[in-house]
């Protein structure tokens, strides 16, 4: 995948100002910047959620999955439901979410998960669906050290067969990427 | 501001229940006393010849083959209504063009008189069903704009997570949107469900079927028999205000529960 000259504003204020990168097929790329750089803006228009003002994202494959910032978990679903509404088996999901720590909480309620377990659950989400490309935006944001390590060894396992790009501020995730875009 | 302080207080100062019994008593006392000002049973009985009355009633089987059927023909049109109402709001949700077209029929027929509609519909459909149709007819432009408004404030996020998830229309419609929609759906329900019971007995008053509460309330007119209105009409309150509370509990329950067991 290849980012070439990436531009976007928002009501005048310049947020990516000509990004260029070649990503690889597969592999950890951290996207890093401080607050407002426009982290989450990249990975939008990764996703296709947003059009850049400029340039334009080359060899983006057709399906990228994504972990939202906020999680975006349905509280009218339990959580296993909420990672097999991207249609994977239950097998699968449940495979994920044990890997992730959530073995005992398959059929919990979305609002009785902590800030920490929902992200996991997103996470699982993400990777449930079937891409070849997974954008997560901060994935270790509120875990405590545990938590993300053992979150970052799942990311790490699914970098041999897909591209993981993590918006992050994190310096344990820095750590474990393959290339790292400072924007 | 509120002049009164603080509204939810206020309403605390009574225990649950004692003020719907305050409003039955003072109700009971002002209707006694109008009863017993006009003095004339045929134009306002008094509360315990109404009771005696709905006591009489409620042992014939006619009484509740009229309450059965009425019921039956509200929640029929109130289903249907209901339901079309938030089929035709979807497509209109979804495509502005739709909306163009069809939106001012939705706002005409929430102009239109109940009374024409029936007068009408008395024209072209059987009595049985009539006032069924009516209260589906009623009850469709209200919940059209329910459903329209509440898809219309769906979060963008929801939108979101679909579209990356590459979700299915149905997948969308069942999984999120509907269940997205529901708290304000059953709010317009609660509304739906009163303009139902209303239009559905004017239906009846006026199409006279061989059993329904409207029915009953007509031959009691032309009888002078005013304590059967009253018993009519105090039937169809009980009815209505606990289908709306049933209504109420299921809306205090969302966002609701689906598990994957």
């Amino acid at each position: 995948m290849k980012l070439a000259g990436l531009k976007k504003s928002f009501d005048g204020t310049c947020v990516l100002d000509g990004i260029n990168a070649d990503l690889p097929e597969h592999g950890l790329v951290g996207v890093a910047g401080v607050s407002g750089a426009g982290k989450s803006t990249l990975l939008r228009i990764l996703a296709g959620l947003e059009q850049p003002d400029a340039g334009r994202v080359e060899g983006c494959p057709e399906r990228v999955s994504v972990q939202f910032e906020d999680d975006r978990l349905f509280p009218w679903m339990d959580v296993l439901a909420n990672v097999t509404l991207v249609g994977c088996d239950d097998a699968v999901a449940v495979e994920l979410l044990e890997s992730l720590g959530l073995a005992g909480k398959l059929h919990a309620r979305v609002e009785e998960l902590s800030g920490g377990q929902r992200r996991r659950a997103a996470l699982a989400r993400a990777f449930a669906f079937p891409a070849q490309v997974a954008l997560l935006d901060e994935p270790t944001a509120r875990l405590d050290e545990e938590s993300a390590s053992l979150v970052l060894d799942v990311v790490q396992r699914r970098c041999y067969d897909m591209l993981v790009v993590a918006a992050t501020h994190d310096k344990q995730v820095i750590d474990r990427c393959s290339i790292v875009l400072q924007i | 501001m509120n002049l009164f302080g603080d509204g939810k207080r206020k309403a605390a100062a009574f225990p649950r229940g004692v003020g719907t019994v305050l409003f039955i008593v003072l109700a009971l006392a002002i209707w006694e006393t109008v009863a017993l000002a006009v003095a004339a049973p045929y134009i306002v009985p008094k509360p315990q010849d109404v009771a005696v009355r709905a006591v009489e009633l409620m042992v014939t089987t006619g009484f509740w083959q009229a309450v059965g059927w009425s019921l039956l023909r509200v929640l029929v049109g109130f289903a249907c209504g209901m339901v079309l109402g938030v089929a035709c709001a979807l497509p209109m949700a979804a495509w502005p063009h739709v909306r163009a077209v069809f939106a001012p029929f939705v706002k005409v027929m929430r102009t239109v008189p109940v009374v024409c509609f029936i007068l009408l519909m008395l024209l072209w459909v059987n009595a049985t069903w009539l006032s069924a149709i009516i209260s589906a007819l009623m009850v469709l432009p209200v919940a059209w704009t329910g459903a329209i408004e509440a898809l219309d404030s769906i979060d963008r996020g929801i939108v979101e997570v679909a579209r990356v998830f590459k979700l299915g229309a149905m997948r969308r419609l069942f999984k999120l949107y509907l269940p997205a929609i529901a708290p304000q759906l059953l709010s317009t329900a609660v509304v739906g469900l009163g303009l139902a019971w209303k239009s559905g007995i004017t239906a009846e008053v006026l199409a006279l079927p061989m059993f329904g509460m409207g029915s009953g309330i007509y031959h009691a007119k032309i009888a002078l028999e005013a304590a059967d209105i009253f018993v009519w009409a105090l039937v169809i309150i009980v009815i209505s205000l606990a289908m709306e509370t049933a209504l109420r509990a299921c809306a205090s329950h969302f966002p609701g529960w689906e598990t994957s067991r």
